[in-house]
């Protein structure tokens, strides 16, 4: 049986990588908490500090994350845009659809501003979780 | 990282990559007619539309995840790996369609029903069953987009390579097991908190 890792200097299977995944799924998590703290208070937005505060976190987390791309080393970016471009398009008919509701069900002014930012950096922080999560595995030529 | 191999190893011929689309086209076209239905219904605002979409993408979310993770999941875990992944390569394509379909049925038309029936609001005497419904949402979001999602699709890519690495594969699939009993647990909570507000 032979092996399945390339024989090169650099395998992608080996190499050292920013926990750019794991940082995306805490601001996943991050957006959640803020998105059910705020839907919970629909219509009347009484404490909006804490989906506020975990709206700005999940921005945060998903730059860092971003920022850390540039120093992934050999990196498979064909593979990296091809996905992340493609899981876009997804999401934003996923996103699109939920923004839809919000707007068309008349959510009040407050909460669809919180909303309307977790669905932006939702779309982005998705789409920079899969096509990392796809492309460190992929040889980068 | 080990030896292991995903190919025949008793070929002489030096090993192909697998040929199988990872998101199917007539798959996109379908998912696309059932969004397409789903804005219908939404624009049209009748209670039965947006509730028919809610119970039915609910339901096949619900029951798939059910049944994918304690039916279908033991068995595959049973089987060799090359029958392991002539199975995935048909049946996670499928699955990469297919399940952010309901996933968004059931949430867009889940919100308009809430507002339809004023369980939105948080006046409402009942309106901690729906809050708890949101966090089971939450985390079934986090599980499925955060930890499954990427994993299916870097599988399937790995796949595809003429020697997948068995190891890489074994990993990633592992997440499907670890994660199998939170979502059973919260789609056992979804079941109880649905029927709880339907009969409230």
């Amino acid at each position: 049986m032979s092996t399945a890792v390339p024989t090169g200097t650099f395998s992608p299977y080996t190499a050292k990588r920013p926990p750019i995944d794991f940082i995306c799924q805490a601001a996943l998590a991050s957006i959640v908490v803020a998105a059910v703290v705020a839907a919970a208070q629909v219509p009347k937005m009484s404490d909006t500090v804490v989906p506020i505060g975990f709206a700005t976190l999940a921005w945060v987390l998903f730059l860092v994350a971003a920022s850390m791309l540039s120093r992934v080393g050999p990196f498979a970016w064909g593979v990296f845009r091809m996905v992340a471009f493609r899981q876009l398009l997804v999401e934003l008919v996923v996103s699109g659809m939920l923004e839809f509701v919000f707007i068309y069900d008349h959510t009040p002014g407050e909460a669809l501003a919180i909303f309307s930012a977790l669905v932006v950096v939702f779309c982005l922080d998705i789409a920079l979780l899969i096509a990392f999560s796809v492309a460190r595995y992929q040889d980068p030529a | 990282m080990s030896s292991e191999v995903l190919t025949d190893e008793k070929s002489a011929a030096p090993p192909q990559p697998r040929k199988f689309t990872i998101v199917p086209i007539p798959g996109i076209v379908g998912a696309g007619a059932y969004v397409v239905a789903l804005v219908v219904a939404l624009i049209s605002n009748t209670n039965w539309a947006v509730d028919f979409f809610h119970v039915v993408s609910g339901a096949l979310w619900t029951g798939i995840d059910l049944f994918v993770g304690f039916v279908i999941g033991p068995i595959i875990g049973r089987m060799s790996i090359p029958s392991r992944m002539e199975f995935s390569t048909r049946f996670m394509p499928k699955m990469v369609v297919i399940m952010p379909a309901l996933v968004v049925g059931t949430l867009a038309a889940g919100f308009q029903l809430a507002r339809q029936e004023g369980y939105i609001l948080s006046s409402w005497p009942d309106h901690g069953w729906v809050v708890a419904s949101f966090i089971v949402v939450g985390v079934l979001a986090v599980v499925a987009i955060g930890v499954l999602e990427p994993a299916n699709l870097a599988v399937l890519f790995e796949l595809r390579k003429p020697q997948p690495d068995g190891e890489l594969v074994g990993r990633l699939m592992k997440r499907f097991i670890y994660t199998a009993g939170i979502t059973g647990a919260m789609q056992v909570a979804t079941l109880v908190i649905m029927t709880r507000l339907a009969t409230a």
